[in-house]
């Protein structure tokens, strides 16, 4: 894949840090982070529990406020914007698939795919959401509520919904976390299709180096740093960087 | 359907069994104003309409300008107007026909001995009006009084007293005539106005019978000729009439006599319902509030979620509220449904226990339908708005976190403000029941309380299931120790769930102890003041009867086994320009039979100028012993009073006391309300009883009680209030 430059920065983050709690107990939990996440790229963001991986999607994808630093999607810096600003831009540039109540119980899946549209008040491209749901493979279930779907057609759905609106960024945290290989594989096949055919831009939070290997850049995290970035990963090549990070601590 | 809307309905559909307790309280709410509002609307219209035929053909009524209303009366007393007018009424140009109306109680005694109404509407007796347009009464059957001792009684209650024409019965005015039923009448084509009874007599018995000297009537009706009409006739009456009479339209009287006796039905009624109502909707007011904060709390993963893909706080705060109005507005139409069956209910109901409630279709005005369905959703609306603002202000990353875990009941802050909240209420209602009677206070206390215990509820129930809940474990097991833990897990919710139903039963409480307390004090009065053996009495309750005769207290006097026999006879004047109860006694012995409480002057002289008063009228007035007060009777003459005596205790006796003498001149239709007989010593209460009745059995035979047995049926009234 390409890595040229010119390539458009969908999101990311300059200088970022984020301290919870203050005084004695304060926790650093991002420390001067900056990356970028182009669009038609796959990122996976790996590194220990508690370096700070969840933190730097969140705070990228605008669901919580740096302390300092800026964090960006497109050319619009998050931390001037007030809440209603926030909350439209989530709406209409950003999409999430979360590692676990993703779906609004009470809603079909077909409504639960148009979520966003239905909230902006849009038609939205009624073809292309018709086409996702083919994608997804999830036309037969349309109509069923979230708890008649088996755990991998809900994050299916949730996939289906995050692209619904054809945002610039989509943030997965650990989109795989509770499915059984197959199902996790069939997500992370959507990702990625979806980043290549769509040429959007996919930030992943994962833990899983077979997860990782899907994207086409991994950055690695550590104590609230950047420590690493490796291009076109593979398990191994994941699993011994991770090692190298338990061997070093 | 847009977003939010769609979330609303598909949480509605999730969660309907959430909302029932929340559905019933505003239903109810609804329920008992919207009957309130029916009710009152119904008997305003077919009162309306009944005096509107029955009065049809009066095109204007002549009579005294002023009135006396005694404090807590609902009508004032008028004083007559002299027949004479008749004769120059005649005169005028466009009056077609002339008649005097006068009127007065007369209670009619059945075939089988006993009174015939009475216990609550009016027992009339009145002359028959022989101008078939002019008498609001029809003939159905028999023909008009013509000689003395002929009467035509009203159809109902001619039925209710099983009398037929040629029948001949007593009438007590409150002197027992010996009357022969001669014709019966319906009244706007019903049998009767309402359940009030009529006895038309002639015009000369009802002079004589009825009022304190002859030629003197209540009223004079007129009827205009062709082509004029009600405002040009009273025009017209207006320059002859003597000062101190009026003239007006005959719509104007029936609107009049509608609005006295409706709203006399409707305050008894209404202020009942409306409480119920108020406190149904107090209810409905915590139990949306506590519904939707559980919901939300319990919703706060799904908020979030929405929160993250971009539905603004404003999205959320709609649906929450959408969701409050759709229960709103669901529990509103049924409860408006709901108040209307009970309006129904009440129509039918009411004359079975002998109350009267006219015939005539449900009116359900526009307000009845609109007022209760915005006050439904007005409360609904309101009580969510704090829930919905929260879950509006959910902050997106609580989509990524575990559910917030309900800890309500643990709170400290929850005691303190519980807390404080159960103190300042019990402070306050103490104090507005027992430092200084203020209905505010004690209001706000109760209020306050009901907050408290809202708000205490979660701590209360964690407390409560922990100690109710500790025998399940060995009871039911694991179940039982899983019920335990899910009862404890969310107190809010729990405490919730009992405060519907402790609420409920504070209200039923509420009434009986209300009720109750009303009764002992009904007892305890009664039982304080009254200090006779027997008591001599028609009905208490309610404005009917026809009182007793004055002849009665004598005659009872007269007897061996008699020591005394006190009547009170009710009389009303302005005592210094306003309104006054006066008692027309035998103040002498008054202090034979009655507890006064303490007496200062001597109540043994009053003579015709002289009154005793209350302690507590006198400060209320600057009188004492040796004051003046100006009294101005009925009709129409101001006399000067020296207070003589005053006495403490005023609750069988009233606050102001005059003597026959002092009456007569002034008077009415005479007649006692009470008579209080005391025996001399050795004579037993069973034998002297036999005695009192033996003598009241030719007056009418009134009901002669023990003074137990009076006390219990004075606080009578009141448990017929609460089977309601």
């Amino acid at each position: 894949m390409s890595t040229e430059t010119a390539t458009k920065t969908a999101a990311g983050v300059t200088d970022a840090v984020k301290v919870y709690g203050s005084g004695d107990t304060a926790v650093r939990a991002l420390d001067g982070v900056s990356v970028g996440f182009p669009a038609g790229r796959f990122t996976a963001i790996m590194g220990p529990s508690g370096s700070g991986k969840s933190t730097l999607m969140h705070c990228a994808a605008g669901l919580d406020t740096l302390t300092s630093g800026s964090a960006f999607i497109g050319d619009t810096e998050l931390s001037t914007l007030e809440d209603r600003r926030l909350t439209l831009l989530r709406r209409d540039r950003i999409g999430f698939v979360f590692q676990a109540f993703n779906l609004v119980p009470t809603l079909t899946v077909a409504e639960n795919i148009t979520l966003p549209l239905d909230l902006a008040g849009a038609r939205g491209d009624r073809e292309w959401v018709d086409a996702l749901v083919d994608v997804v493979g999830l036309r037969d279930r349309l109509h069923h509520r979230p708890a008649e779907l088996s755990g991998g057609q809900q994050q299916r759905v949730a996939v289906a919904r995050a692209f619904a609106g054809r945002p610039d960024v989509v943030f997965a945290d650990e989109p795989t976390g509770n499915l059984d290989s197959r199902s996790g594989e069939e997500v992370l096949g959507l990702l990625g299709r979806a980043v290549r055919h769509m040429n959007r831009a996919v930030v992943m939070v994962t833990h899983d180096p077979v997860a990782a290997a899907h994207a086409d850049e991994v950055v690695f995290l550590a104590d609230g740093r950047l420590v690493d970035r490796m291009e076109s990963p593979t398990p191994d090549k994941v699993l011994d960087r991770l090692k190298a990070f338990e061997a070093r601590t | 359907m847009n977003a939010s809307l769609r979330l609303t309905v598909a949480s509605l559909r999730a969660h309907r069994r959430r909302f029932a307790g929340t559905f019933l309280a505003v239903f109810l709410g609804v329920a008992f104003l919207a009957g309130t509002l029916v009710m009152g609307d119904t008997l305003r219209a077919s009162f309306s309409t009944m005096f509107g035929d029955a009065t049809a053909g009066t095109d204007a009524v002549v009579r005294s300008a002023d009135t006396i209303t005694a404090p807590g009366e609902s009508q004032g007393v008028r004083q007559p107007v002299d027949t004479s007018l008749v004769r120059t009424i005649e005169k005028v140009p466009g009056v077609a026909a002339v008649a005097p109306n006068i009127e007065g109680r007369g209670q009619l005694v059945a075939a089988d001995g006993k009174p015939v109404g009475g216990q609550g509407p009016p027992t009339i007796a009145g002359n028959w009006i022989n101008d078939p347009r002019l008498n609001p009464y029809r003939l159905a059957e028999g023909r008009a009084p013509a000689r003395s001792g002929e009467v035509v009684v009203n159809r109902g209650a001619a039925r209710r007293g099983h009398l037929r024409v040629g029948d001949t019965t007593t009438l007590r005015t409150p002197e027992p005539v010996r009357v022969t039923v001669v014709g019966l009448a319906t009244f706007g084509g019903a049998d009767g106005m309402g359940q009030v009874t009529f006895t038309g007599m002639t015009q000369a018995d009802a002079e004589k019978y009825l009022t304190a000297r002859s030629g003197q009537a209540a009223s004079i009706q007129v009827r205009a000729g062709p082509g004029v009409t009600q405002r040009g006739l009273v025009s017209a009456l207006t320059p002859v009439l003597p000062r101190g009479v009026e003239a007006i339209t005959g719509q104007e009287s029936a609107q009049e006599n509608t609005d006295m006796i409706s709203s006399r039905f409707l305050t008894l009624f209404t202020s009942f319902l409306l409480v119920f109502s108020g406190v149904a909707l107090l209810v409905a007011t915590f139990s949306i509030h506590n519904t939707f904060a559980i919901v939300v709390a319990q919703r706060t993963r799904e908020n979030a979620l929405l929160r993250a893909l971009g539905a603004s706080r404003r999205q959320v705060t709609v649906s929450t509220l959408v969701e409050a109005s759709a229960v709103a507005v669901m529990a509103s139409a049924v409860g408006l449904a709901g108040g209307i069956g009970i309006a129904a209910g009440l129509q039918a109901l009411f004359p079975a226990i002998g109350f009267p409630f006219p015939k005539g279709d449900l009116v359900i005005g526009g307000l009845s339908l609109l007022l209760p369905l915005a006050v439904g959703v007005v409360v609904c609306l309101g009580s969510a708005l704090l829930p919905a603002v929260r879950a509006g202000r959910t902050a997106p990353l609580a989509a990524l976190r575990e559910t917030a875990v309900d800890r309500s009941g643990a709170s400290r802050a929850r005691v303190v403000v519980g807390g404080a909240l159960a103190a300042s209420a019990v402070v306050g209602t103490l104090a507005g029941v027992l430092v200084s009677p203020s209905l505010w206070l004690a209001g706000t206390g109760s209020v306050l309380a009901l907050a408290a215990f809202v708000v205490l509820g979660p701590v209360a129930s964690s407390a409560a299931v922990r100690a109710l809940g500790a025998p399940l474990h060995r009871l039911r097991g694991v179940t039982g120790t899983l019920a335990r833990r899910n009862a404890l897990r969310s107190p809010r919710r729990t405490a919730a769930t009992a405060s519907a139903l402790m609420v409920g039963v504070a209200v039923v409480s509420l009434f009986t102890v209300f009720a109750a307390s009303l009764k002992a004090t009904m007892d305890q009065t009664v039982s304080r003041s009254f200090a006779g053996d027997v008591a001599v009495s028609t009905p208490s309750f309610g404005a009917g009867g026809s009182g007793l005769s004055p002849g009665l207290a004598p005659a009872i006097a007269r007897q061996a086994v008699v020591a005394n026999a006190v009547g009170l006879g009710r009389g009303v004047a302005k005592a210094d320009g306003s309104g006054r109860a006066l008692t027309v006694t035998d103040p002498a012995t008054l202090g034979r039979v009655f507890d006064l409480g303490t007496v200062r002057g001597s109540l043994a002289h009053l003579g015709t100028d002289g009154i005793a008063v209350t302690e507590k009228e006198g400060r209320g007035q600057h009188l004492a012993v040796g004051s003046t007060v100006r009294l101005t009777f009925t009709d129409g003459t101001t006399e000067p009073f020296t207070v003589r005596a005053v006495y403490s205790r005023s609750e069988l006796v009233g606050d102001y006391v005059i003597t026959r003498a002092a009456w007569a001149p002034h008077r009415t239709q005479d007649s006692d309300s009470l008579i209080a007989v005391s025996f001399k010593p050795g004579v037993g209460t069973a034998q002297g009883k036999a005695a009192v009745q033996r003598v009241a059995a030719e007056y009418g035979n009134p009901s002669v009680q023990t003074r137990d047995e009076y006390a219990t049926s004075s606080a009578g009234g009141i448990d017929m209030m609460l089977t309601l």
